[in-house]
């Protein structure tokens, strides 16, 4: 039985074989991924204990390229990932190991490809050893009630608002598809499309009392 | 309502301390503090100001670091420095720092930021 089953993300295929052979002689079962399509599919459908992604997963000789980065900070949040790279700067640290809005990094480590595999094997265990918490910062408990503070409470509002404008959105859609399929059940007396309608008026009012609560 | 920011620096470095106070004034106060008189001062905090490490002058970065999260687990500390490395970086964040930034004379780059510093921390709140 393997130790974990780890996604190894590389667009270099004689990396991604060298140390998917040397992790396997570990022990680890390692499930290879050659570009950003096939990490995100792997990463949101298999049973991943750990990722290790490269930054520049689509062309390395592009310093745009950083789909290693997106793919850490979008999918699978909850699974620890090691950014591994050839092209490291404090930058990518920055992106890679400082909190994101949910208070996880996107990774957990940050390695050099030139540290070579026993500092990767050791980035391994350490990451499948400690606890994945999110590191929470008390900014509320340090904000004191002070004249010309409106910058610091606009911050606080911008996420609230978006969540509530997503939810009015989806409010809006809700009660434009349910007139449609209203309208469209009346005239051809289709029971399934009365239902749709049904459904479509609960999600409506679903977001309605969940915006509501959000006030 | 305003942010208290500690930056551990040298009490009689004027220069970029003094910047960094302009260039943040709209979200606080900055107050300089020795290393020595670190530890004292945001317990007088109550562990609640925003704790900014000037790498340029302190000796063990990653020693204090270390220190004061054993102190206070939950303050957010930031590491300035002129001459950014990854590696250094790295060592930063794994030691409990919650950012590293370049030491930046921009005070527009400086201000926005800590803004995004500080609007992570306070998505964590809601």
């Amino acid at each position: 039985m393997p130790k974990a089953t780890i996604l190894f993300a590389d667009n270099d295929p004689d990396f991604l074989k060298t140390r998917a052979e040397f992790l396997e002689q570990e022990g680890y079962l390692v499930i290879p991924a050659a570009n950003p399509t096939e990490a995100r599919r792997k990463l949101e459908t298999g049973r991943i204990d750990l990722a290790i992604l490269d930054i520049r997963l689509v062309n390395d000789k592009d310093d745009h390229d950083t789909s290693g980065l997106t793919l850490a900070k979008e999918v699978a949040r909850t699974v620890p990932k090691i950014i591994l790279t050839g092209f490291p700067s404090y930058k990518y640290v920055r992106e890679a190991l400082a909190p994101q809005v949910d208070g996880l990094p996107a990774a957990v480590d940050f390695l050099d490809k030139q540290e070579g595999p026993e500092a990767l094997l050791r980035a391994i265990q350490k990451a499948l050893s400690a606890p994945r918490v999110a590191q929470a910062v008390d900014i509320a408990a340090r904000i004191k009630p002070e004249e010309g503070g409106d910058e610091i409470q606009a911050l606080g509002d911008r996420a609230r608002t978006q969540r509530k404008l997503w939810l009015l959105m989806g409010a809006f859609a809700s009660l434009v598809l349910a007139a449609g399929t209203g309208i469209g059940a009346v005239i051809s007396g289709d029971p399934r499309l009365l239902l749709g309608t049904f459904l479509l008026a609960f999600l409506m009012v679903v977001c309605i009392i969940i915006w509501n609560f959000m006030e | 309502m305003a942010i208290d920011f500690l930056l551990i620096s040298r009490p009689d470095n004027t220069g970029w301390p003094l910047f960094l106070s302009q260039a943040l004034a709209s979200l606080g106060t900055l107050e300089v503090v020795s290393e020595s008189d670190a530890a004292r001062r945001i317990a007088q905090y109550q562990c609640k100001a925003v704790v900014i490490i000037d790498a340029a002058v302190i000796e063990d970065v990653l020693a204090l670091i270390t220190r004061l999260r054993r102190q206070c687990p939950k303050t957010c500390i930031v590491v300035a420095t002129a001459s950014p490395t990854w590696q250094r970086a790295r060592d930063a964040f794994q030691a409990g720092a919650v950012d590293y930034i370049r030491r930046s004379w921009d005070s527009k780059e400086l201000l926005n930021t800590m803004k995004e510093i500080l609007n992570v921390s306070l998505s964590q709140e809601e």
